[in-house]
């Protein structure tokens, strides 16, 4: 399970069922924390547990309303549900705890390449993204406006016109996180790799990255769900998704290899030196052109992974992220 | 005009369930405007500018789930609320429907239907591998809808099926017909003698649509991937599955579908058409076809004619008196030219196809590769026509919008028109157009009624167009089938009736559009 979710679970803890889908149930502490239980260990995440084999609908336990929505921890076992038989049982005693923060020192010493496959990036999220945040609905063009003002004010020292483009977008949008927030995360993120990659910092001092993270922070306290703003908050601390470092892994030049199950991710990454090789050997082919013709599959594969999520989550993620590593790169520092 | 909304406190649905039934809300009868979104305060202000803020929606919450709808009268708003709590309960069911356990992996469904032989399998490219191994290590053929998978995955993958006896179909393959059954993107054929391996889906579905037009069956359509015939994967699946249609006792005809091979794939996989007497017609769009011909299968340019030849071998007859007629019939569309061309506008200059099959896509480029200006496209013949963005039209222009940059986390056009509908209308502002050439799939897994919606943006366009004093000519095919949900002659009397001229198919339709735009460049 993320970090996150490993501290939240702490023995003794209460909470209540936030919702629920077919493959993943959100939970809330009475702490306010929020904790989501899921069977596709793709889904893991900073604060995601992923259980183990099948499991039932869950839309379709038995019913979870008021009381019976519930959850506890105790002895090392989470159990949903008021009463004796409770609806769900998780055993979280042989768990391991998987690390949400990428390696941003890894992608600091692999910048120039990250620099040269961001246009890629860019072109493969432009029409997806084109196709969220384009159009002639009314909160259409209200994210076009915040977000032409946050990327204006992105390389000056933030200030009012940054804090009113964000609040304008928190919270904005369809979807069950508002596509508005997708946007943000994936902003947050992209100003953090900018940062590794060697983006400049704020003449003021500290980083720019954080300082974003903590004014989104802020904003989404009274602007948005508290699943979205589960979801800023893992962005604003810099922290992401698997599916967010298997893309981050590509654009440095990365595919994970081995253990293809998600769940036995390895911490620490791999270079791509030893993929390339065994590319070369396979294949036949000189290093550079195999090492492009995985790169340029992996990249591929790993956008296709996050714009399956939701559905627009992730194509308005991509494009936030897309707009922070422009709007943070200083392009002579990453080369 | 009553406008009524409904609070669901701390209600969640996912993003696609949200989509749908906001969708479906607006479809309803007397349903003027709606919305379905959280009820965060950026969100309530967009609603309110709407003018569908109710006092009662103003108090909802950032975690609660806000339905506002605005309709002709009061019943009807409250029949659209009503329909969407029934719609948000459908798609989550409660206790006593899905408390049971459905398999989540392709081992425990394989384990629950021992039976099954065939697994269809469309996943994230990063795992749809894996799956496919899966099955092919259980005994399964295999249907890979799935793209992005490296290539030396999928050649690993073929080379296993082979290995087993099996057929491996894809990656990216989304279309199949094994014994009469439907997969994917098809369409409802009759049976017959007719056996097709395609590397190309559309292509797939313009042949066997053309033979049921015909009147000739279709014995098994097999696909194989779009990337079958490169060097690396030889054609591997092509050849397994030519193998299995040359001993197929139901089987007397062959039908091979692909853009041009590679070289040493087209080389074995003609090579094995000699080891078997039934005739073979073979449609490598673009290819030579003297390898094609010396291999003693007949040679087709386009789809149309794979299946006119086909259906004349079925018959016991010889293909070139049909094919000789087809051409003939090719200049009844001079005149139909000439008519169109002379209601443009001067300036109007430019052909705009907008394509939801690829194959459909190509075979227009080469039908329409010797107009004096080159024709441009985000999948061009040649690197050189490539569109710098595949968003904006340049001169001539043929668009696949199934391609991947249009269909990343999006439906594929043929199940969700809206962004070609957009494009539609784009064209239609841009003076310079004349034509807009449309293809139109039918067959299940397609949209309901994708004439029907296309009609919507022509009307719209041809309204843009007349604004600025233009005629826009506007040209479709309609691949489909008689027995396709849509109805192929119901979908093709919708297209006449928005003013379209239909064809029978693309390969005429490019023709067409063709002629008239060579006239104005006279």
């Amino acid at each position: 399970m993320g970090r996150r979710a490993a501290a939240s679970l702490q023995e003794g803890v209460t909470g209540r069922l936030l919702a629920r889908f077919e493959r993943t149930c959100d939970l809330v502490t009475d702490l306010g924390d929020v904790v989501a239980l899921a069977f596709d260990p793709a889904l893991l995440g900073p604060f995601i547990v992923v259980v183990a084999g099948d499991g039932p609908d869950l839309r379709g336990l038995r019913d979870l309303e008021g009381l019976q929505g519930r959850f506890a921890v105790s002895g090392r076992t989470l159990r949903l549900g008021a009463g004796g038989a409770p609806a769900l049982t998780v055993n979280l005693s042989r768990v391991t705890t998987w690390e949400p923060l990428p390696d941003y020192a890894y992608l600091g010493a692999h910048g120039a390449e990250i620099a040269s496959r961001l246009p890629a990036l860019a072109q493969m999220v432009s029409v997806p993204a084109n196709a969220v945040f384009a159009g002639d609905e009314g909160w259409q063009g209200a994210a076009q406006r915040s977000i032409a003002a946050i990327a204006r004010s992105s390389r000056s020292s933030g200030g009012a016109a940054l804090a009113e483009g964000v609040t304008a977008l928190c919270g904005l949008g369809p979807g069950l996180t508002p596509a508005g927030d997708d946007w943000l995360a994936g902003w947050l993120l992209g100003l953090r790799v900018a940062q590794a990659v060697g983006g400049s910092e704020l003449a003021s001092g500290g980083s720019r990255a954080e300082g974003a993270g903590a004014l989104v922070l802020g904003v989404s306290a009274r602007r948005t769900t508290t699943l979205s703003r589960a979801f800023l908050a893992c962005a604003a601390a810099g922290e992401a998704d698997l599916s967010w470092h298997t893309l981050l892994g590509a654009l440095a030049g990365r595919r994970e290899t081995g253990s293809d199950h998600p769940a036995v991710a390895r911490r620490g990454w791999k270079s791509e030196g030893w993929e390339a090789a065994d590319c070369h050997e396979r294949r036949g082919l000189t290093p550079p052109g195999c090492y492009e013709k995985c790169t340029e599959s992996a990249l591929g594969q790993a956008v296709q992974a996050i714009l399956a999520h939701g559905a627009t989550s992730g194509a308005a993620m991509l494009a936030g992220f897309v707009a922070g590593c422009a709007g943070g790169l200083d392009p002579e520092r990453a080369s | 005009m009553p406008i009524a909304s409904r609070i669901k406190p701390s209600e969640y649905h996912d993003s696609v369930t949200l989509m749908l039934v906001a969708k479906a809300l607006l479809e309803l009868p007397g349903v003027q405007d709606a919305a379905m979104v959280m009820g965060t305060p950026a969100n309530r202000e967009i609603v309110a500018g709407a003018g569908l803020l109710t006092p009662d929606g103003a108090g909802c919450g950032a975690d609660d789930l806000l339905i506002a709808v605005k309709a002709e009268d009061d019943q009807a708003a409250s029949e659209a609320l009503t329909r969407a709590d029934a719609l948000l309960a459908e798609r989550a069911p409660r206790s006593g429907q899905g408390g049971t356990a459905r398999p989540k992996s392709l081992s425990s469904a394989i384990a629950s239907a021992p039976g099954a032989n065939l697994a269809v399998i469309s996943v994230t490219g990063r795992y749809a591998a894996r799956e496919a191994r899966t099955a092919l290590e259980h005994g399964l053929h295999v249907l890979l809808f799935s793209d992005n998978v490296p290539l030396e995955e999928e050649v690993a993958l073929k080379a296993l099926a082979v290995k087993r006896g099996l057929l491996c179909m894809g990656p990216d393959a989304g279309t199949a017909i094994i014994n009469g059954v439907a997969l994917g993107f098809a369409n409802a054929v009759p049976r017959g003698a007719v056996g097709l391996v395609s590397a190309s889906g559309t292509g797939l579905q313009g042949v066997t649509c053309a033979l049921a037009r015909a009147g000739v069956g279709v014995s098994q359509a097999l696909g194989t991937g779009g990337r079958d015939l490169s060097e690396a994967v030889g054609g591997t699946m092509m050849l397994a599955g030519l193998r299995a249609l040359q001993e197929d006792p139901g089987t007397r005809v062959l039908v091979l579908i692909s853009k041009p091979p590679a070289p040493t794939a087209a080389a074995r996989v003609l090579a094995q058409l000699g080891s078997s007497p039934k005739p073979a017609v073979v449609c490598f769009l673009g290819a030579d076809p003297r390898p094609i011909e010396a291999a003693g299968a007949t040679a087709a340019t386009n789809l149309t004619q794979a299946a006119t030849a086909a259906a004349a071998l079925a018959r016991g007859n010889k293909p070139e008196a049909a094919l000789g007629e087809l051409d003939a019939a090719g200049a009844t569309l001079i005149p139909l030219a000439g008519r169109e061309q002379a209601q443009l506008a001067a300036g109007q200059r430019a052909l705009r196809g907008l394509f939801s099959g690829g194959t459909f896509c190509y075979e227009a480029q080469l039908i329409l590769k010797n107009l004096p200006e080159p024709v441009h496209s985000n999948a061009p013949l040649s690197k050189a026509n490539k569109l710098a963005d595949s968003n904006t039209s340049v001169g001539h222009t043929c668009v696949d919008l199934g391609e991947d940059e249009f269909t990343q986390g999006r439906l594929h056009p043929m199940i969700d028109p809206a962004l070609r509908n957009r494009r539609i209308l784009q064209e239609a502002r841009d003076p310079a157009t004349a034509v807009i050439l449309l293809d139109v799939v039918l067959g299940y897994g397609a949209h309901p009624d994708p004439a029907g919606a296309a009609a919507e943006a022509i009307a719209v366009a041809r309204t843009i167009a007349e604004q600025g004093g233009r005629h826009i000519v506007f040209i479709a095919s309609v691949c489909g089938t008689e027995g396709d949900p849509q109805r192929l002659s119901r979908q093709e009397a919708v297209l006449r009736e928005a003013g379209v001229i239909v064809l029978p198919d693309n390969a005429s339709a490019a023709r067409l559009a063709g002629l008239i735009t060579q006239a104005l460049h006279a």
